[in-house]
């Protein structure tokens, strides 16, 4: 399963990646909706989907 | 905290278009009381026969929302100016005999993340009150004015759609009119207090995991999503690109179809569509219809039992399953997390701390999802759409519930779902997701319970068939299953 990470220092630099500076009094509730996020991650992929599917999104109805 | 722009002008308009209205006669004024917590079909028969005059009409539905809505809050602006000015010229067209369109005189109202010229486009927040008005009105607002429509307002919502209960920190809850103490749904939730209230008998909204839909249940009306695609999204504020889409709100199946032949046919050249007007056959003989097991069952017995209800009506007890639709949901979570967050990168790095703080941690956290986990969703999404369709062959339409469980009430962080607790608002769309991941037409019809709140019930069908679940919501709503009455004000401890 994906670790989503809780401490404030890794939170923070992936933060950065975007540009983005957090507040401190986001953190409780980034790191638990990251973490959540990291479960569903588990979920899907976890599945295993044959390799030849095209990786490249692509959706029509 | 409830801020509804502009109040005292538009009481100041209301003041000299009642005195206006006194010039109506009586009788009028009575029968476009009554015309408005009836459905479109009604107000376009009496509209068309001249028994009621549109600006009668509009002056109903003013008057409705001044009197009703400071408990529900669904509006975060009234256009008084252009709803009078509309219906007027209506009314003059008609008296100079010329032919008006299918919805002239009847009156609308849209989600505030469509742009309406001269308004503008909050969708849910704080940090829009900045933008400019918008200059033109979105299509579909273009398309039901050209089909002679009265646009009443805009309607309130969560945050940039980011969310199924309405409870916005800056405008204020929608309250849902069978227990104003109660969630309206979401995100649409302005649109479904709207209709459920008798305000007005059309709405506008939109559905990326279910933000029609809920609504729809948890204030006991119809709604409509229909195929990803079918309605043009010009002018509509973006949420999730892969996963939005537009939709209907409305009292009766045949307004539905009314409605949304006429938006699709604006919307597309070429129609994809096999819903051409607002009459429905009621004739569903040859349809295969069955239930929808395992991950759809896991709702509260009240959700269940709406679903049983609407299958004994349809005279079926077969069940099929989706398979992997917990997975589908998992994945429309990481697409919309991802989305999302790359739609509002730039306010997250400048306006941070004017989001709502219910959606401002979750944007932060899908900005910092890896491209392996936006990928492999949309990789599973392509699967899971393969697999349902195969599920089509046998199957016309599969019935599943709309929401797991009846409105909640507002504030409410947790609830218990089929014995389990779990936080409110991540998991009310838990029924919806899997269905808007694929794109799929959906219907919710409302179970109205006993002394208890309504609660949907999605007849789901294969892609560009909103023709097949019209026409079974049509046969629910014949038989007296299903239905949405107005309902009237209740005082709550709010």
């Amino acid at each position: 399963m994906p670790l989503t990470p809780t401490d404030h220092d890794t939170l923070h630099a992936l933060a950065a990646l975007n540009d983005i500076t957090l507040a401190d009094a986001d953190m409780p509730l980034l790191a638990l909706h990251f973490g959540l996020l990291g479960q569903h991650a588990a979920n899907v992929l976890s599945f295993p989907l044959h390799e030849e599917l095209d990786a490249a999104p692509e959706f029509r109805p | 905290m409830t801020s509804i722009p502009a109040v005292s002008a538009q009481q100041q308009m209301l003041a000299e278009t009642s005195a206006a209205k006194a010039g109506l006669p009586q009788r009028e004024a009575s029968l476009a009381e009554k015309l408005l917590t009836g459905t479109v079909t009604g107000m376009v028969s009496a509209l068309s026969e001249g028994r009621v005059s549109a600006t009668a009409l509009t002056q109903a539905a003013l008057q409705r929302i001044d009197d009703h809505d400071g408990l529900y809050n669904s509006f975060t602006e009234v256009t008084t100016v252009r709803a009078l000015a509309e219906a007027a010229d209506i009314d003059r067209r008609r008296a100079g005999g010329e032919t008006l369109p299918p919805l002239a005189g009847v009156p609308y109202a849209v989600k505030n993340l469509f742009d309406v010229a001269g308004l503008v486009t909050l969708a849910g927040s704080r940090i829009n009150r900045d933008l400019p008005p918008a200059s033109e009105d979105a299509l579909l607002v273009r398309a039901m004015q050209a089909q002679g429509a009265v646009l009443l307002g805009a309607l309130n919502m969560d945050e940039y759609a980011y969310g199924f209960t309405t409870e916005n920190s800056h405008y204020g809850p929608a309250r849902n009119p069978h227990d104003p103490s109660r969630s309206a749904g979401g995100s649409s939730g302005g649109c479904g207090t709207a209709v459920a209230a008798g305000m007005v008998p059309l709405t506008l909204g939109s559905d990326t995991n279910g933000s029609v839909r809920v609504p729809s249940s948890m204030c006991g009306i119809f709604g409509l999503k229909p195929t990803y695609g079918a309605l043009s999204l010009q002018g509509m504020f973006p949420f999730v690109h892969s996963l939005d889409h537009a939709g209907i709100f409305a009292r009766s199946s045949h307004d539905l179809a009314l409605s949304y032949a006429l938006l699709h046919r604006a919307s597309h050249d070429q129609t994809r569509s096999r819903v051409d007007s607002g009459t429905l056959s009621t004739d569903i003989s040859r349809l295969r219809i069955a239930m929808a097991g395992g991950h759809f069952t896991q709702g509260n017995p009240e959700a269940n039992a709406a679903v049983q209800r609407i299958a004994t009506a349809l005279g079926t007890q077969q069940m099929v399953e989706l398979p992997q639709a917990a997975r589908a949901r998992s994945a429309a979570y990481l697409i919309t997390a991802s989305e999302g967050a790359q739609q509002h990168l730039q306010r997250l790095r400048t306006r941070a701390a004017d989001f709502d703080p219910m959606t401002r941690p979750r944007l932060l956290a899908g900005s910092m999802m890896p491209a392996a986990w936006y990928i492999g969703a949309q990789r599973f999404r392509r699967w899971f759409q393969s697999e349902v369709a195969k599920l089509f062959q046998d199957v016309d339409i599969i019935l599943a519930p709309s929401t797991p469980c009846s409105a909640q009430k507002i504030g409410q962080d947790s609830m218990t779902i089929n014995g389990v607790e779990m936080p409110t608002r991540p998991n009310i769309g838990m029924f919806t997701q899997p269905i808007s991941f694929i794109g799929l037409p959906v219907v919710s019809v409302p179970v109205q319970q006993a002394g208890g709140m309504p609660i949907g019930v999605q007849i789901i069908a294969p892609p560009w068939r909103e023709d097949m679940a019209l026409r079974v919501a049509a046969y629910l709503e014949s038989s007296a299953v299903v239905a949405a009455p107005v309902v009237t004000r209740v005082e709550a401890a709010c």
